[in-house]
């Protein structure tokens, strides 16, 4: 099966993606009109999705328990640099991560990449691979998987394993057992410096994307000093995190992701029926904006169109809820 | 090389005088926006800038200006001899700082409100970055108080602070809106404002970035004083906001309207209106539609003639049925008749973008 779609719309993407299995929440971080691709292939035991964007997106909700991801990127000009985190884990060119995925209660993963590469996620069956690491006896890499988020490689199975992606994404997938066998070469690595240094702030960065998604904060916004008692930080160092994983600030993310969620919500008919969210302002308080007028204009700086405006194109879509 | 490096000296030196300050006078409040538009439109290139100006007290409008910008600040003091109200739409690119100076009153007297946070002598507001997520800010400058505005880029204020590691400031940029202290960085930060206006300008920019993150990122500011955000900020935003739409061909906004639009209640609104106003929502809508139309009539985009044949409809236009009570109140509040103002609209041609921004 082989599929290239262009949209403009992070719903879509979502879409798309939990025709994979994938449930997942996407905000785009900067203002102004998105146009996405993707490129997906899918077999009995895995998928591969490649996603590239003109701007940041961030992904909530990761993960299945069903699969394990592979999350690799590619950066569109080659410097080595950060394009991303997933899950914490920063996302270089020589970056394989998303490990987080192998006891995943649905959700608590989280991605975040830049327009200045495309991301790659390999997912392949958690028990199928589980089965062939205790085989052939690799524990280091059971181990890798179960304790780490991610791992940087620098030997040739990465390299082999991007290669076979890119070109199976558009052929269809015809040998899904190689991509065991790489993934299993990749996470026996051997530990480098680069990959003994301790990935910091994980749980953090986990704990905020959740609660940035709660239902019930985005109904209720929560204050500054809110968010810090909930997450056990103070003001600072939250924000220093913020700052060089979202590039924003806590109250800033926050009400982006709202935002997106509300957009959401008026794109899904049948949601907003069930919910009896009959009316804009319905969904606007059902996402923490008391003032509908405020809500507009935000809505319209965020996305370059008015909530009645989404609400008309709402009839093209039809999504499962 | 050194030729070029003289060179370069002698251009900087050439933008450094052409960048002395400017003292500018108005007499209306449309004056006073073209002005503005002209004025930040040049300072921030890319993004639109919209404002409004109301004047709020009875008398003839003059204000005072003084812009004295340097590379990356824009440094401005602005007096009035009437309250305005000041409405705008919030740019992305620059956070302001505004003060009053040296008040001779009580704090109790000040009538200053800037962005939501009533003013006293130690008070710095204005640079509460939520609104500006699509946000308008709204100020009320007291008759005959001074202010001190500073406004700094935004993606340089951000990368200074990282920097500096100040985290506390980046908090306090998203949750508060104004600070009341007289810390040492505030009190060096108004001393280089002050000298720069008089006679020592200042030639470094990062002095003035720095002192206002230090001063935001101190943390014995926020436990005695600190205002956050609250729900009447968030309203009366609003409120301001959705009176100044023009709803073109339609009657003026009723309080009906007002109070379903802000899912709030008559009581509340009017409470909350008359503490910071000192007038009802439905005085201040009046107000407001008042100076619409004597903007209306002082609009050089339109001859004399046909302003002064449709005098009428432009009133009714804006709500005022009863052309004799209007141009009753429109007299006593301005100090002239619509005639008048009309007969002199279109005597002074603006024509600030030619200034280039300065």
């Amino acid at each position: 099966m082989k599929t290239t779609f262009e949209f403009r719309d992070p719903l879509e993407i979502s879409e798309e993606l939990a025709k994979l299995g994938q449930l997942t929440k996407i905000t785009q971080l900067d203002g102004g009109n998105g146009i996405y691709t993707m490129q997906a292939a899918t077999d009995n035991k895995v998928s591969l999705a490649e996603i590239s964007a003109n701007k940041t997106l961030l992904y909530e909700g990761w993960g299945n328990g069903v699969t394990i991801d592979f999350n690799w990127i590619t950066p569109k000009i080659d410097i080595q640099d950060t394009f991303g985190y997933c899950d914490g884990f920063k996302m270089a060119k020589n970056s394989l991560a998303g490990f987080g995925t192998i006891n995943s209660v649905p959700g608590n993963a989280w991605g975040k990449y830049s327009s200045e590469c495309s991301s790659t996620g390999c997912m392949i069956d958690k028990k199928l691979l589980l089965e062939l690491l205790k085989n052939c006896k690799a524990y280091d890499g059971l181990e890798r998987l179960t304790s780490d988020q991610g791992v940087y490689s620098n030997n040739n199975a990465l390299g082999q394993l991007k290669r076979l992606a890119r070109k199976e994404v558009s052929s269809g997938i015809q040998t899904p057992e190689k991509y065991f066998d790489l993934v299993i070469a990749c996470l026996e690595e051997p530990m480098s410096e680069q990959n003994s240094h301790e990935q910091k702030n994980i749980g953090q960065l986990r704990e905020i994307i959740n609660l940035a998604h709660n239902q019930k904060s985005m109904e209720s916004p929560l204050s500054l000093l809110e968010v810090c008692k909930y997450i056990n930080t103070s003001q600072a160092s939250l924000y220093r995190v913020c700052q060089e994983f979202f590039g924003m600030g806590i109250i800033e993310l926050m009400t982006h992701i709202r935002l997106e969620e509300s957009r959401r919500m008026m794109l899904n008919k049948e949601a907003r029926q069930k919910l009896k969210l009959y009316s804009i302002r319905d969904i606007a308080i059902k996402y923490g904006f008391k003032h509908q007028g405020r809500y507009a204009r935000r809505y319209y700086t965020a996305f370059g169109e008015l909530p009645s405006q989404t609400i008309e194109k709402s009839r093209r879509y039809k999504l499962p809820f | 090389m050194s030729r070029k490096k003289h060179r370069i000296e002698k251009i900087s030196r050439k933008i450094l005088r052409r960048k002395r300050s400017r003292n500018y006078v108005f007499c209306d409040t449309l004056e006073m926006e073209e002005f503005c538009k002209a004025h930040f439109e040049e300072y921030h290139s890319t993004s639109s800038f919209g404002c409004n100006v109301t004047q709020l007290s009875t008398g003839i409008l003059e204000t005072q200006t003084t812009c004295s910008p340097i590379q990356d600040v824009h440094l401005e003091i602005f007096k009035s001899n009437q309250t305005l109200l000041y409405e705008e739409e919030a740019n992305t690119k620059s956070v302001s700082f505004c003060w009053l100076d040296s008040l001779a009153t009580k704090d109790e007297e000040v009538l200053t409100t800037i962005s939501g946070h009533q003013m006293t002598r130690n008070s710095i507001a204005g640079f509460n970055r939520i609104n500006k997520t699509g946000g308008n800010i709204w100020d009320i400058v007291g008759a005959n108080e001074e202010l001190c505005c500073m406004s700094l880029k935004w993606n340089k204020l951000q990368e200074r602070i990282n920097k500096l590691n100040a985290f506390n400031a980046y908090a306090r940029l998203e949750e508060c809106i104004g600070i009341d202290s007289d810390d040492h960085a505030s009190t060096q930060l108004k001393k280089l404002f002050h000298d720069h206006f008089n006679g020592q300008p200042s030639k470094k920019p990062n002095s003035f970035y720095d002192l206002a993150i230090i001063f935001l990122d101190n943390e014995d500011n926020e436990s005695t004083f600190d205002a956050h955000r609250c729900e009447s900020t968030d309203l009366i935003e609003d409120m301001v906001k959705l009176i100044h739409e023009d709803r073109a061909g339609m009657p003026p906004i009723t309080l009906e309207e007002i109070t379903e639009y802000l899912n709030s209640n008559r009581d509340s609104l009017n409470t909350t209106c008359r503490r910071i106003f000192n007038m009802d929502v439905i005085e201040l809508v009046r107000r407001i539609r008042l100076e619409q139309t004597r903007k209306a009539f002082l609009t050089p985009h339109s001859s004399t003639g046909l302003k002064e044949f449709t005098k009428k409809r432009t009133a009714l236009y804006y709500g005022f049925k009863n052309w004799k009570k209007f141009e009753h109140s429109y007299s006593s509040y301005y100090g002239e008749t619509p005639s008048q103002t009309i007969d002199r609209s279109n005597r002074n041609i603006y024509s600030f973008s030619a200034w280039k921004g300065e």
